[in-house]
Parts: C-alpha cells; structure tokens; sequence
C-alpha cells in the first residue's frame, strides 16, 4: 500500500509539471480577447467612422477625383472587418450583427436583388431615424457599399438622376457600421461586458460555466475559419477544375479583393492564436509539450499566407487561369492540412471541446 | 441490416464507378427526417432526408434553425430559429415549398420550439419578453396567414420546448429558467435565482393547469427538452449549470397529472456526459427514450416503463435524435456530420449517402412517420 501511495504521488508531482498542467485557460481567453478581439473591433470602428466623415464630404460635393478616395475607405473597412470575421461567439451574435456586417455568403444573390430593387424605389424612408438597422441585412452592410462604389453603375454616384439617393445610401451603411462596431466594441469592454463575462467565467453572472468553456469557444472560432477559408472562400468558387470556377461566388469579386481578405484573415488568425502578449493558444500548446504541433501549425498557416501574397494577380482573374487555379489549390491545401492538425490533434492535446452540438448551450 | 447497409453501399460505390445512372436508387419509402442543418459554404438550411440519407429538400435560413414544429396532418413543417431568433419558416411537405415566414415582434425573441393546435389551425411558440425581466410567453401564430394573433404567459423564465398533448389542447411546456437578454448574446444572466419548472397549460384559455418544480437540491438544473408518449406521458431531459464533477440525473419523466421523478443513470454518466443533454425522444412503441448528450459524444437509452438505463451509443458530437420506423428504433445525427440507426436489438448502422456526411446536422431531429 505505501509504494503504492509513493507511486502515486510520485505521478502527481510528474503531472503537475508543465507537461501535465492543465492550461490556464482564463489567461489565454483574456489574451486572445485582449490581444486581438477588442482592438479588433475597435479598429473596424475607427475605420467605419472614416468611411462615415468621407462620404459625407464626397457627397456634399460628389467629385470624380474624391470617388477612388471613397474606395479606399471602403477597403480600410473591409480589411479591419475581416480582422475579426472569425469572432463569431459574444456580441457579434446578438441582433444579427454579424449578418448585417456582412450578409455573405449569399447564394441566392439577394444582395444584388434587393439593392437593384431599393435603388429603383428610391424609398428614402427607411434611411430615416434608426429604420436602417431594420432594414433588410442584405442592403445594411459591406456587400451593398461595395455594389455602389464598385458596381457596373458606380459612376452614378457622381451624376445620375439617383445619385443623391445612392450618396444617402453610401453613408447610411457608413454610419450603420459605426453604429454596430461601436455596440461590439462596448458590449466587450463596458464593465460587466463580454470581456468580463471571461474574466469571471464560472460566475453565475458570466455565459460561461468554466474558462475552458471560454477557451473552447474560441478554439472553435479558430478552427472553423480555417476551414471555412478552405471551404467556402476558395473550393466553392473553384470547383473541380479552372473550367469549373466562378468569379462571382468569390467573397469581394466587385472590388476585387478576394486574395487581400485571405491574407487579411490568415493573418488575423495569426495574431489570435498567438493571443496579446504572446499568452494564447501557441504558448498553451508548448506549455503542454506540444512545440512540434505548434509549429507544424505555424508553418502551414505562414505557407498559405505565403502563397496569397506571391498570386500574380487578384484572384478574380488568376482563378479562371490553369496555373492560378493550381496555386489557389495549393493554398486550399495547406488551409486544410490547418484544420485537420486543428480539429484532430491540437484540440486534444490542449483538452479543448470541439463540436457543433457540444458547444450549442442549447 | 448492418451488412444490408454495407452492401448497399458497395453497389453505389460500385454503379458510380461503373458509370450506371443512380436516379431511381434513392426511391423515398420509409421515413423522411427533418432538422437544421449547416452546410461546408456556412449556409444554414431546413433540410430534409430521407432513410436512405438522399436529400428531400432544402430551405435557405438566415441563421441557425433550431426546433421543428409538425402539424397534425403532417402537411406543414415549421423550423424555428436558435434562440434567441426572431426567424421561423413554415414549409409544406413533402415538397418543402415555402408557405411563409413568422418574425418576432420587437420586443420578443423566438426560444427554439414550437407546437402545432390540434386542428392545427394555431401555432404556438415559446418566447423571451426580454424587456420584463425575460418573462416568457408564449406566442400564438395563425397558420394561414402566419400572422402573431396573440400569447399566454409560460408561467416561468425561457420557455424552451412546447409540444401538444394528444387531446390537440393542452400545452406542454418546458421552463429552462435561465433569464437572457439579446443585448448580452446567449449569456445566462440569472444563475443565482434559476427557476426552471414543468408546465401544462391550456392553450385555448392561458390557465395553468399544473407546475412542477425539481428539489431544492437540483436547482441548477434546467428542464429544456421534452419528448411526448403514450396517452399522458412526458419525457424531459435536462442540462445541469453546476459543476460538470457534481452526479445529477439527466432524465425525467412525468405523467398525467402525475409527480415528477428524475431517473436513475450509471454513476458514471454524469461525468462523462459533462451533465449535458442535448435533446431527446421516444420509439414508436412508447417504450423506449432516447437521450443525446453530445458534450459526451453519446446517447443514451431509457426504458420509459421501468425506468431503467438501457445503455448507450458513442456517436460523435450526436444530438438530434428522432423516433426510427420500427418499434425499438432510434435515428441519431451528428454535428460532425452523419447520421445512424440503432435498434434495441444493440445494432448501430449508419445512413448512408454522402448528404449526411458532408454537413453539420443541428440539434435536433424529427421523423416523418
């Protein structure tokens, strides 16, 4: 009985060196928040506000020479947006506010539908008082600001019967999405906010019962970006072959940024894994033992990375090409080869709960 | 029926390679299954399949569909959205054509579920009036115009399943208890007062027919699913907001105007489940519960007599669960993709088709029988 007992507590002292601690997982989850979520949303904020103070000046005064200005606006919007696509747990949520960021993707094109038909209404009413947010999520976001500054008509927003009406509607959507990146960035931040919701996971007032619960959900933020990358942002517009490959189902075809948002989100997935400070998943991960995962996770995300930034060419005109077919492959691979090292051995290896229905809380 | 399935499988493997036309070889008898369901393009569908996994139809949703109501004739489908929704769509069945939309009004948000009257003139849905202190209603919908023409109270905080007993009158309704507000996402903001409680209501006049509430002791534990059988009897499982290490039952039953008893479950159970069901149901026989826990990657099966645990299944991240054709039949689906026959006589076989496999199978399962 006592070698034994010696045993066993000879196995607890080995467990509770680093290569059996449990992550701290509160730590991780505030330094993932901290580090890239909340600074997220406030730059996508900051950027909306731009866009919002830009449109008004272009449109008191619509000007050929300001319109190439305005677009620019509206790409700082998009790239501080797919900053935090992949936060799809907390605020973002609550009253479709990620839908009506970005109503993508959208199969069945309501998008071009819907603002085909409000631009022939010109019903000004709903962009009266707070109707706006009511509105339809297909004409309230990102999508439609891209059709009116990049659309076959963009020109009519500098002359053009309608081109008040569509000056109106560019800053509608301007202003909405400051509206919404200011909700997100408070409804993290204010105290007893989402941020604080982590902190004091475990707390009957938090939405979490445990951080690792917290942690968790995150992960799962992580892993399914990746695939959706994979999935939805390249083999679906790919198809089986460069015959087979779809321009429009590419997330930004108008303006021809599909290549710069991969690039954007892979970096942004990036900067989440690692967490502020340098106290997120990467560091749990090596913690456990686990350097070789870490890296082997690394370096596929940095090739895909890699890969994006070497296309000659946006991806709306290099997808139809056999060689820049070839290369999106490639970058479909590596994403892959991430989220099966994700869902298959880094989850385990940090204990972390992965699933649809396991992590519903319904 | 294992090796059936196998086979099966060999000869479209085989018949796709061989170049042979397929059409025809998913020839829908047996049952249809319906539930939510999210595709590889992250677009969240009503989709329906039938028992040889071929897909029926599918309708485009805005967001995660959660609960499926069915009419008594079995000629309309309504799918809720996940809460806190303001979204459900009624379909016609078979052919899954559009009948129309239901939107909450402001000051409500949809809970999951939903119950047909039984002359399925009315709908019933269980809703947050987040405003009051998240009072829950529940709403009453006509299903010719799928127009809001008024509600009841649910006597409780979240009303979360309803269904309707066999007399077409008498609402069943589970009080989850756990207060939320749209503004704080999914975040339970009342913990330290949870009052989660069983309801009989009249739907036609609001009354409260009986209310029954767990022991002081199990307070945490929040009754959210239910599942109806025989003449009178109710089958609820339930998610525990304690300590994933505390032991606490899963799975109850109730009858008539009976008392409320938890059933007993193996001493590991708890732990292995994580104190989480996710969803559950009855074969066609009446005999037989199922409960998924899909923080556990299994399911579980009750006798709804005796009251015994039956065993269990590992299916991966299984949730829906649904009665199969066969007395002694259960149909499980995965958010992992993939769904699986089980039968009491212990044999699991998958449903075949590669439908099943490529998406994320929601919560919950229902079988057109």
């Amino acid at each position: 009985m006592k070698s034994f007992l010696t045993v066993l507590l000879m196995g607890s002292a080995l467990f509770s060196s680093a290569a059996w601690a449990e992550p701290d997982y509160k730590a991780l989850a505030l330094s993932v928040a901290e580090g890239q979520v909340i600074p997220g949303y406030q730059r996508f904020t900051d950027a909306a506000a731009a866009l919002g103070r830009q449109a008004e000046g272009f449109c008191a005064a619509p000007d050929a020479e300001k319109l190439e200005p305005l677009r620019q606006g509206y790409h700082g919007v998009m790239d501080a947006w797919q900053g935090v696509q992949h936060v799809s747990f907390g605020p973002v949520e609550a009253f479709s506010r990620g839908q009506r960021v970005q109503f993508w993707p959208d199969k069945k094109n309501a998008s071009d539908r819907q603002m085909g038909q409000l631009l022939k209404s010109r019903n000004d009413s709903i962009l009266e008082g707070g109707r706006f947010t009511f509105a339809s999520v297909a004409v309230q976001g990102l999508p439609a600001l891209e059709y009116l500054l990049f659309g076959e008509q963009a020109e009519r927003l500098l002359d053009g019967e309608d081109s008040a009406f569509r000056c109106r509607l560019v800053s509608a959507i301007a202003h909405n999405l400051t509206g919404i990146g200011q909700e997100l960035s408070e409804d993290w931040t204010k105290p007893g906010g989402f941020r604080d919701g982590i902190a004091t996971a475990g707390e009957p007032s938090s939405p979490y019962a445990s951080a690792a619960e917290a942690a968790s959900q995150m992960f799962n933020a992580l892993h399914t970006q990746v695939e959706a990358l994979a999935d939805v942002k390249l083999a679906y517009p790919m198809g089986d072959s460069p015959e087979q490959a779809r321009t429009i189902r590419l997330e930004s075809w108008r303006s021809a940024r599909s290549a710069r948002n991969l690039a954007v989100n892979i970096e942004a997935l990036n900067a989440f894994y690692a967490g502020g400070g340098g106290q997120g998943f990467s560091r749990a991960l090596v913690a456990e033992g686990r350097a070789d995962l870490d890296e082997r996770l690394r370096a596929a995300l940095e090739r895909a990375l890699a890969k994006t930034r070497a296309l000659e060419g946006p991806m709306e005109t290099v997808m139809a090409t056999p060689e820049g077919w070839t290369q999106l492959d490639a970058i479909r691979a590596d994403l892959k080869e991430a989220s099966t090292l994700l869902g298959a051995e880094i989850a385990p290896a940090l204990n972390i709960r992965i699933g649809f229905n396991a992590l519903d809380g319904d | 029926m294992h090796s059936m399935v196998i086979d099966r499988r060999r000869f479209l493997v085989l018949a796709a390679a061989a170049g042979l036309p397929l059409k025809g070889a998913h020839a829908a008898e047996g049952p249809v299954f319906l539930s939510a369901r999210s595709d590889a393009a992250g677009q969240h569908v009503f989709a329906a399949f039938d028992h040889q996994g071929a897909k029926v139809f599918e309708i485009d949703l805005p967001g995660r569909g959660h609960g499926i109501a069915l009419s008594p004739d079995k000629s309309i489908a309504v799918m809720m959205a996940r809460r806190p929704g303001s979204f459900a769509v009624a379909a016609h069945l078979p052919s899954g054509r559009e009948l129309g939309w239901l939107t909450a009004p402001p000051d409500r948000h949809f809970h999951g579920h939903a119950a047909f009257s039984g002359d399925g003139r009315l709908l019933f849905t269980s809703e947050n009036d987040f405003e009051n202190d998240g009072r829950g209603v529940i709403g009453i919908w006509d299903s010719a115009t799928w127009r809001r023409v008024g509600e009841i109270p649910s006597y409780g905080i979240e009303p979360h399943d309803i269904r309707m007993r066999p007399d077409g009158r008498t609402l069943v309704v589970a009080n989850g208890g756990i207060r939320t507000h749209p503004g704080y996402g999914r975040a339970k903001l009342n913990i330290e007062d949870m009052d989660s409680s069983l309801v009989h209501l009249d739907s036609r006049t609001g009354a409260l027919l009986g209310q029954w509430r767990l022991d002081e002791s199990l307070r945490l534990l929040s009754m959210r699913h239910l599942a109806l059988f025989g003449q009178d009897g109710v089958a609820l499982a339930c998610q525990h907001q304690g300590g994933e290490d505390e032991a606490v039952p899963l799975v109850g039953f109730q009858h008539g105007s009976g008392a409320l008893a938890l059933v007993d479950q193996p001493a590991d159970w708890a732990g292995q489940t994580a104190n989480y069901a996710g969803s559950i149901c009855v074969d066609r026989s009446g005999r037989l519960a199922a409960a998924s826990c899909p923080r556990g990657n299994r399911v579980g099966f009750w006798d709804t007599a005796s009251k015994r645990f039956l065993g269990s299944v590992k299916i991966p991240d299984g949730c829906g669960v649904a009665a199969g054709a066969g007395a002694g039949e259960i149909v499980m689906s995965s958010g992992l993709g993939g769904a699986w026959t089980w039968s009491e006589s212990g044999e699991t076989a998958e449903l075949p088709g590669r439908y099943l496999r490529s998406g994320r199978w929601d919560n919950h399962l229902l079988a057109l029988l």
